[in-house]
């Protein structure tokens, strides 16, 4: 429709983004060609005029990447911040109520923007290894052509997932990328863009952040783990390098700070996508075995297999083919993993996964085309690879780091092989379509735990071994004794550790006390090693911080894995229903607004809720019981003593357009040694959906009744459920609170304030809501829960408020400024006159003359304002009546008296009290007053945690150790 | 050869020994009559029957949440899961659900179901290129 003249659109951010596009591409491509001939000049002549010229056009044109890497990365920000709607990334990801501070969130919650994240941290690690060959000694400079080559090639492929272009092969449409820039009309076709303001009308389509993403997790997860994605390019690209210069070994250097820069940074985004699922959302637990964790973890233990191989080869000049295929090995393996979440084939079996944009084939030849490059280097060089022909020595700490490196190997093989079934059912079901598609395993958790756990202690075992170890077995015959001094004491040590740790941890199967003990073991010798041989040069204790860590985790993992506990079951609710096996006992109980429930030594109250716009946050009340003393104490008002107790906060969000829930959040109370993971897993059906709860209400057979205030009836009952009770009216709110109502500015809301009476002395008050909202009339009912009935008020209710003039009786009374007159019960004061006030409904005209009177009326201590106004237009006065419902009082303005200075009022009283009021019973309503919970005991889950940062730590204590190390 | 070799073709032998029982694990969608049969926890693929009843009723049990499905050879079940219902449950088109059939029923522990997008408007179309 080119035809057409939009109106609104902004057209600058597209040809911004479009020239970044394009550029980035075509200068990536120019970077990769600059610098491969640079290093195949520098191969020939060292560095000679020819390399060096190459290389400054490859700078060149790496710095024009990058600056269009960040132009794209702008004008995408630029038409998120400012909500330009005709943008397809902004309509998809931002919504006109977004906050700011979701902006990033949302920038990278598209597969577009995750691509520029990644892209835009191979920019800046491809900037500082320029910048250190820019600055640094020229002669050394040997590293920055194939390194930036190679990684300029990444770039390429990378920069081609969002060219967007689209050209025809025979009668198919190859889709090239796709643009993250694009106006919505040129990416849609839809009726609405025939219409030159179309703009305007899109709006409120925009369809915004996932709920679930806004939080700031969301926020900084994914740079973090996109910056370890992308660092593990540079061991990769050094990898490469090494084999291209046939510089076998001197690459070790300069790629083991990067290899642990990557491993500190990749561990740290994958530990807080942890923390994310266990702090904020519902699955409790940090893992869960997702495909997708899966993938973003294997290339990390291939790239620690490496960094150790990395340190054997430095060390010994052993094991260096095997660094060779673990960094190329991480990085094809982030390409596999890309592919994974990326191209829809995981389908519905993760919860992670990107939804598709069909780029399934681009990303097979991205991954196809480094398995090539590598693979071709890799075997071309294979025989020239340096390998000492003597062998390591069994008692040498290469030997045995060698072995651990092969059984992290081990360990990526069994992860990846069940995995992958997606992929293989549609290699498979490609060649033979009637092949039964095979699925991951009943239980993947067992699945996995299964070989994991022997991974785990031959990890546990080894690494609190070797650690002692040194390599060429150097000096051992006089070391010999004091290594068997410390593996000793730390042995007996770690086993006594692992009794007592036995009696907090039920580890049953001796499976389980070996892993333990394989946790225990690693993190007492790692300890000790510390203190015994680096007690003064901690800056090299990266190492057994970090394998003190991972045997921290291994305890934690056993803890809060065996010993998780359901507060919230009761093996009772089942019997008699169905016969169930022992597994599927109940994880979730049903707890009644205020009625105290006991669960497993807890008694849990479910006191309250308080929604905020969307959100609605419940609050539960655990106390925690003296179980021993549960059997003597005499329980009153439900009350037992408790050893300690707090209060939670799980929430939930509603979804802004449907108004369903759509996400379920825990809170977490956090003790030392334990947690306490709460959750509300489900809602009365009425308070899920707000079509279910019009179902529901359109069930209800509702009786009517006019009732005088202060009168009681008995209504009518028809069902056997429902109790003896009577109901009367105490009074009319003008200032109704009622949980699903939001006040808005001209609103008339009346509550009817109820009070119900079963027995003698039990009395359940409901206050039901008519509301006027312009023209339309909206009922708010209330569910009386203990009585399992339903009550509404009756718009009928306006005309006995806001009483016609024909059926008042006025008298008139005279006022000055300041007097004060009793009216029947009332004591009315003239307190003001106001020059022209604002008047709701009137619209006062540019010549006329207006004011309003002040008045303050007093009723049994309570104060009412009221304010009529009277408007001159021309010559002809037009009073405007003011009234308050509350006392049935009207007030107009009938004379004004400019001599005297004084007012004449008209004022009616019509009694409210004397006319009835009609509200509607309808029985057999459903409780709407309860939550169902899931909480659970999670015990050690802190050793988790803190065993994962002091991996973290250790390696990065290890990276600034190599740094300075030179 | 070294005898980091041997160790090597140990650790090799291991895995590939627990690679062979890790992928007996391995398990294809089964149906309701199968699982009838066999009596073991089987993982069914199937359609949800939309014009059946779904019932929820926290307050009997908050952990019993019941839905008829269809599995590929059409064969409509009973099932039991047992969980609270979970979010836009009718909406999904695709539920596989792992479990095992108890009398005439399948009570399932486990549910995955495929919803459409949740963010995919339906009336807008991707542009047919023209090229």
């Amino acid at each position: 429709m080119p035809d057409i003249q939009y109106i609104g659109e902004n057209l600058l951010p597209r040809q911004i983004g479009h020239l970044g596009v394009v550029l980035s591409f075509v200068a990536a491509l120019l970077a990769a060609i600059s610098y491969s001939f640079s290093t195949n000049q520098q191969n020939k002549e060292l560095i000679g005029v020819g390399a060096t010229s190459w290389r400054s056009l490859g700078r060149w044109s790496f710095g024009v990447h990058g600056v269009s890497v960040l132009t794209i990365i702008g004008s995408i920000f630029y038409v998120m911040i400012n909500k330009r709607f005709e943008y397809f990334y902004a309509h998809s990801h931002v919504d006109t109520d977004l906050e700011f501070r979701y902006v990033f969130a949302a920038f990278w919650e598209g597969q577009e923007g995750s691509f520029l994240l990644w892209m835009f941290w191979h920019v800046g690690l491809g900037a500082f290894i320029i910048l250190r060959g820019v600055l640094g000694k020229k002669s050394e400079n040997v590293w920055e052509s194939p390194v930036l080559g190679t990684l300029a090639m990444i770039q390429v492929f990378l920069s081609s997932m969002i060219l967007g272009l689209h050209f025809g092969w025979g009668e198919h449409i190859i889709k090239w990328g796709s643009n993250p820039i694009l106006l919505l009309r040129e990416a849609n076709d839809a009726p609405i863009f025939a219409q030159a303001d179309y703009v305007e009308k899109i709006k409120n389509s925009a369809k915004g952040l996932n709920p679930l993403l806004q939080n700031y997790w969301m926020t900084i997860h994914p740079p973090t783990l996109f910056l370890g994605f992308a660092s593990t390019s540079i061991p990769f690209c050094y990898a490469i390098a090494g084999l291209w210069t046939k510089k076998y070994t001197e690459w070790l250097r300069p790629a083991l700070p990067f290899a642990l820069f990557s491993g500190t940074i990749l561990g740290t985004g994958i530990l807080m996508g942890g923390v994310w699922a266990y702090e904020a959302l519902s699955f409790n637990g940090y893992w869960a075995w997702d495909p997708v964790e899966n993938m973003s973890l294997v290339p990390w233990i291939v790239l620690v297999a490496g960094i150790h191989t990395n340190l054997i080869s430095r060390a010994t000049g052993q094991s260096l083919r095997a660094t060779f295929a673990f960094y190329i090995g991480t990085f094809l393996l982030i390409l596999y993993s890309t592919f994974l979440t990326r191209s829809g084939v995981l389908g519905d079996t993760s919860v992670h996964a990107f939804s598709e944009i069909g780029l399934e084939w681009q990303l097979v030849l991205f991954q196809t085309f480094f398995m090539g490059l590598s693979g071709y280097f890799f075997v071309k060089n294979y025989r020239h690879i340096p390998n000492p022909l003597k062998e390591e020595a069994i008692s040498s700490r290469e030997f045995w780091m060698f072995i651990g490196s092969l059984v992290l190997l081990l360990s990526v093989v069994f992860i990846s092989f069940t995995t992958s079934i997606p992929v293989f059912n549609k290699v498979i079901g490609y060649f033979n379509p009637s092949f039964k598609k095979m699925t991951a395993p009943v239980d993947v958790v067992a699945h996995y735990n299964k070989t994991q756990l022997w991974i785990g202690v031959f990890m546990g075992l080894l690494s609190a071994t070797a650690q002692f170890l040194r390599y060429k077995e150097f000096n051992f015959a006089s070391y010999r004794v004091t290594l068997g001094k410390h593996l000793g004491v730390s042995l007996l040590l770690s086993l006594v550790l692992t009794g007592l740790c036995m009696q907090w941890i039920s580890a049953t199967a001796w499976q389980f006390v070996l892993l333990l003990f394989a946790g225990i073991f690693t993190t007492v010798s790692n300890g000790s090693y510390i203190v015994s041989f680096l007690r003064k040069n901690l800056s090299a204790a990266g190492s057994p911080i970090a394998h003190l860590g991972f045997g921290l985790l291994l305890v934690g993992i056993m803890a809060s894995g065996i010993d998780k506990r359901w507060i919230s079951s009761n093996r009772f609710a089942m019997e008699g229903l169905i016969n169930f096996s022992e597994d599927q006992f109940n994880k979730n109980i049903l707890l009644m607004k205020g009625s105290p429930m006991f669960m497993n030594g807890y008694q849990v109250i479910y006191e309250g809720d308080t929604t905020y716009g969307l959100r609605r946050d419940f609050t539960l009340k655990f106390r925690r019981l003296d179980t021993t003393k549960m059997n003597t104490v005499r329980i009153k008002g439900g009350l037992m003593p408790a050893l300690d107790s707090f209060t939670t906060h799980p929430h939930i969000l509603y979804a802004k357009n449907t108004g369903k829930i759509a996400s379920t959040n825990p809170d977490t109370k956090h003790y030392w040694n334990y947690d306490i993971f709460t959750h509300v897993a489900s809602l009365p059906p009425s308070e899920q959906d707000p079509e279910l709860a019009h179902a529901q209400e359109d069930s209800l057979k509702y009786v009517e009744y006019s009732l005088a205030t202060d009168e009681a009836i008995f209504p009518k009952i028809t069902l056997k459920q429902t109790p003896q009770y009577s109901v009367k009216i105490e009074g009319l709110d003008m200032n109704p609170k009622h949980p699903k109502y939001i006040a808005e500015e001209k609103d008339v809301a009346v509550g009817v304030k109820l009070a119900f009476m079963r027995g003698k002395d039990t009395v359940y008050r409901a206050e039901p809501i008519v509301l006027l909202r312009g023209e339309n009339v909206y009922q708010l009912p209330v569910t009386v829960n203990e009585l399992g009935i339903r009550v509404k008020a009756e718009s009928a209710i306006f005309d006995k408020i806001f009483v016609a003039d024909k059926d008042l009786k006025y008298s008139e009374y005279v006022f000055k400024q300041g007097e004060t007159k009793q009216i029947g019960s009332k004591t009315v004061t003239f307190q003001s006159v106001e020059p022209n006030p604002e008047v709701k409904g009137f619209k006062i005209e540019p010549n006329d003359l207006s004011f309003a009177a002040n008045l303050k009326v007093t009723e049994g201590g309570v104060d009412y304002a009221v304010a009529p106004v009277y408007v001159i237009r021309g010559t002809q006065p037009i009073p405007l009546k003011d009234e308050i419902p509350a006392l049935g009082m009207n007030f107009v303005i009938s004379k004004v008296d400019p001599d005297t200075r004084e007012m004449h009022f008209k004022i009616a009283e019509s009694d409210p009290k004397l006319k009835k009021t009609p509200i509607s019973i309808a029985e057999n309503a459903e409780r709407n007053d309860f939550v169902v919970l899931e909480a659970t005991i999670n015990p050690g889950i802190n050793l988790v945690w803190v065993g994962s940062l002091l991996m973290i730590f250790g390696l990065g204590m290890a990276m600034v150790f190599r740094i300075r190390k030179g | 050869m070294k005898s980091i070799h041997i160790v090597a073709l140990v650790v090799i032998a291991v895995g590939i020994g627990a690679l062979t029982m890790q992928a007996k694990d391995v398990s294809t969608y089964g149906n309701f009559s199968e699982a009838q049969a066999s009596g073991e926890k089987v993982k069914v693929a199937g359609k949800l029957a939309k014009d059946k009843p779904m019932i929820y009723d926290p307050v009997k049990n908050a952990n019993d949440f019941s839905f008829y499905l269809e599995d590929t050879k059409g064969k409509e079940v009973l099932v039991h899961l047992m969980k609270p219902k979970p979010q836009d449950f009718e909406l999904s088109e695709q539920v596989v659900v792992t479990g095992e059939m108890k009398g005439n029923s399948f009570v399932a522990n486990d549910i995955l179901m495929k919803c459409p997008s949740k963010y995919k408007d339906e009336e807008i179309y991707m542009k047919k290129n023209k090229e």
